[in-house]
């Protein structure tokens, strides 16, 4: 070889130039093994994960205004190889001089700082927005396109069961918008993969607790209202129904109302407080005597409707007068597992201070939406 | 050492004196010196045969003479590319350019690394440095073609410009087949054998195309011809490692391929 010193011809195996003596090959530093690092094991996972993201491929955006890479990735890029002038991507490349023109004028938008805080509220707000704006049009519509349909659900089945999944698939979409334009790219995959994680997490429960709160606040401008769960068995109530309650002054016979019971010994001991749904049988001062089953209010026979849900359970015969403040309430008897003992649960008399309100209606979900007519008078 | 102190470099410098290594005698006579060229030779045939940790360890023989020696270092990472350890790959590269410098090469198989991890922005990115770089190399047109095939743009165009680049005739056209074989796509199996078929005129002894060409033919179900290509390596250069692998492969493709590809 040439000495790059003096040009002179070497033969192959000198090692310094015989003329001048200059080195001819680079000496790597001491202790330096010229060995690649080599991976301990197969990584399947991941390279399914790598043939999963080749084969979705991506696309070029040489369409659109926003070009050039990202300018965490140009900086890292520039970290690796400094004195390099910033990329600007096979987009700009192929782009046409009137977009890159564009792209010019609008620079300073790329690098406002507080450009990634704006896309992330209104990724908040209105997922897929900030993709389209970023000419990512495929997963933009996608997003808005779930999304809307998600707050079609939720507005549909609000106050029904569904409502949670809707809720879930709107907030997901959220939350992918925003951790999509916190992309965070030139980064490490793993740096990647635990930021979006962190982002993920705190904005799925951020915003799955804002939903929360706003179909609460939404409920409440009902006034009183309650949900019927699936121990209570009341006619014209299901379980998983949300009815509107209102205070009165005094109750009647036939009123459906909420009170507050107290359920048995807990396996702790003491007692736990649980709000009910029942219907009122007989108002303070009335007769009640329970005979082979059967009710009579002041001697008549009361047509209740209701049931027990334990088949097996029989009212005991009975026969008393109610006090100033107490009322009788249709025996619906129930066993519910609490702390995983079975306690029944036998409800006959409440005093008045224990009644809340009266349920008025059904309100959610929408179609089961009715007024809670009084059956028996 | 001994006809070198017979050779009349008037008044030299000390450093003359100790220039020449202990070569042993027989050596200089016939018998080729293994300097880091020599093995780089070596290791681009083991590469070009799918040996890749036979090539490994000769490119590491390489740096162990010439430290700077880029064909080695970028020869390294290829193969740890090609053995799908991008990471270690990724690492040795950034190794690379601190300890020899960027070059064209080297910004080309950091561009393929992120390529093949799925990191494309950073591919891109690498991959214009390593067009707008110096140098005359195949390998910045190879990789930007299969960014672009990931992109679902026009990569032959690519992989034309890089048979364009002067030199390397034969060994861009086996880079083009590998990349293409690596897509796993029978549509860039197709093109392969394309770019191959005019190699295998110039350079008919030539195992390494052989070998691709059998493997795209076996991509592509055509079974009788793969095993054609294979048996012509065999009889190329016999005792090759990755035969044996490869037969069975063509024995493996199923019927329904079998038969597609006889109307290919």
């Amino acid at each position: 070889m040439n000495c790059p010193h003096c040009g002179i011809f070497n033969l192959p195996h000198v090692v310094s130039c015989v003329k001048c003596g200059t080195a001819l090959y680079t000496v790597l530093p001491d202790g330096f093994k010229p060995e690649p690092p080599r991976a301990r094991h197969k990584r399947y996972l991941r390279h399914l994960f790598y043939r999963w993201r080749r084969h979705r491929g991506f696309s070029l955006n040489d369409g659109v205004a926003y070009t050039g890479v990202s300018s965490s990735v140009r900086k890292a890029v520039e970290r690796v190889l400094p004195g390099k002038p910033a990329f600007v991507g096979a987009r700009s490349r192929s782009s046409a001089a009137i977009r890159q023109s564009i792209d010019d004028s609008l620079d300073w938008f790329k690098e406002f700082p507080y450009l990634l805080l704006l896309f992330f509220l209104m990724g908040l707000v209105l997922p897929g927005l900030p993709q389209l704006f970023l000419n990512r049009p495929v997963r933009g519509r996608l997003l808005l396109i779930i999304y809307l349909v998600a707050l079609l659900g939720m507005f549909i089945c609000f106050g029904h069961w569904l409502f949670v999944w809707f809720v879930t698939a709107a907030t997901l979409c959220q939350t992918i918008s925003a951790c999509d334009i916190a992309n965070r790219a030139g980064r490490s995959f793993w740096v990647r993969l635990a930021g979006n994680l962190i982002i993920s997490v705190i904005i799925f429960f951020v915003l799955g607790i804002a939903w929360q709160y706003c179909g609460n606040f939404y409920l409440r401008s009902y006034g009183e209202v309650f949900q019927a769960t699936a121990y209570l068995r009341v006619p014209g109530i299901i379980p998983g129904d949300i009815v509107q309650g209102k205070r009165q002054q005094e109750y009647h016979i036939g009123d459906l109302v909420s009170f507050t019971s107290y359920s048995a010994v807990g396996e702790h001991g003491g007692y736990r407080t649980q709000m009910s749904f029942d219907r009122i049988l007989a108002t303070p001062g009335q007769k009640v005597e329970v005979r082979n089953n059967q009710i009579f209010i002041n001697g008549n026979l009361s047509p209740s409707t209701v049931r027990p849900l334990n088949p097996d359970y029989s009212i005991p015969d009975m026969k008393l007068t109610l006090g100033k403040n107490q009322y009788f309430l249709c025996p619906s008897n129930y066993i519910r597992p609490i702390a995983r003992v079975e306690l029944q649960q036998i409800m006959h008399v409440v005093e008045e201070n224990r009644v809340s309100y009266r349920l008025d209606r059904v309100i959610f979900p929408w179609w089961r939406r009715h007024l809670l007519t009084a059956e028996i008078k | 050492m001994g006809r070198f102190n017979s050779l009349e470099f008037g008044k030299q410098n000390a450093a003359a004196q100790t220039a020449v290594q202990n070569v042993p005698e027989a050596k200089l006579h016939g018998e080729k010196i293994k300097d880091a060229q020599y093995f780089i030779d070596a290791a681009d045939k083991a590469f070009y045969c799918f040996d890749y940790e036979e090539a490994l360890k000769l490119y590491s023989k390489a740096l162990g003479i010439d430290g700077g020696a880029v064909p080695a270092w970028s020869g390294q990472a290829f193969s740890l590319i090609n053995l799908e350890e991008y990471h270690e790959a990724s690492m040795w590269l950034s190794k690379t350019i601190e300890l020899v410098g960027e070059s064209q090469p080297v910004l080309a198989l950091l561009a393929l690394t992120h390529a093949r991890t799925g990191d494309f922005d950073r591919a891109c990115g690498y991959a214009d440095a390593a067009l707008e770089s110096v140098g005359n190399s195949p390998l910045p047109w190879i990789v930007r073609g299969e960014i672009f095939y990931y992109a679902r743009r026009n990569a032959e165009h690519c992989f034309e410009q890089a048979c364009g680049a002067a030199g390397h005739d034969w060994q861009t056209r086996c880079l083009i087949a590998d990349t293409c074989l690596f897509c796993d796509r029978k549509k860039l199996a197709a093109m392969a054998v394309k770019f191959l078929h005019p190699m295998l005129e110039l350079y008919p002894a030539s195992p390494e195309i052989w070998l691709r060409l059998g493997r795209c033919h076996t991509v592509l179900g055509m079974a009788r011809e793969a095993t054609a290509a294979l048996d012509q390596v065999s009889s190329l250069a016999p005792g090759l490692k990755i035969l044996p692998k490869f037969y069975a492969e063509v024995k493996k493709i199923g019927l329904w391929n079998r038969l597609l590809g006889h109307f290919r």
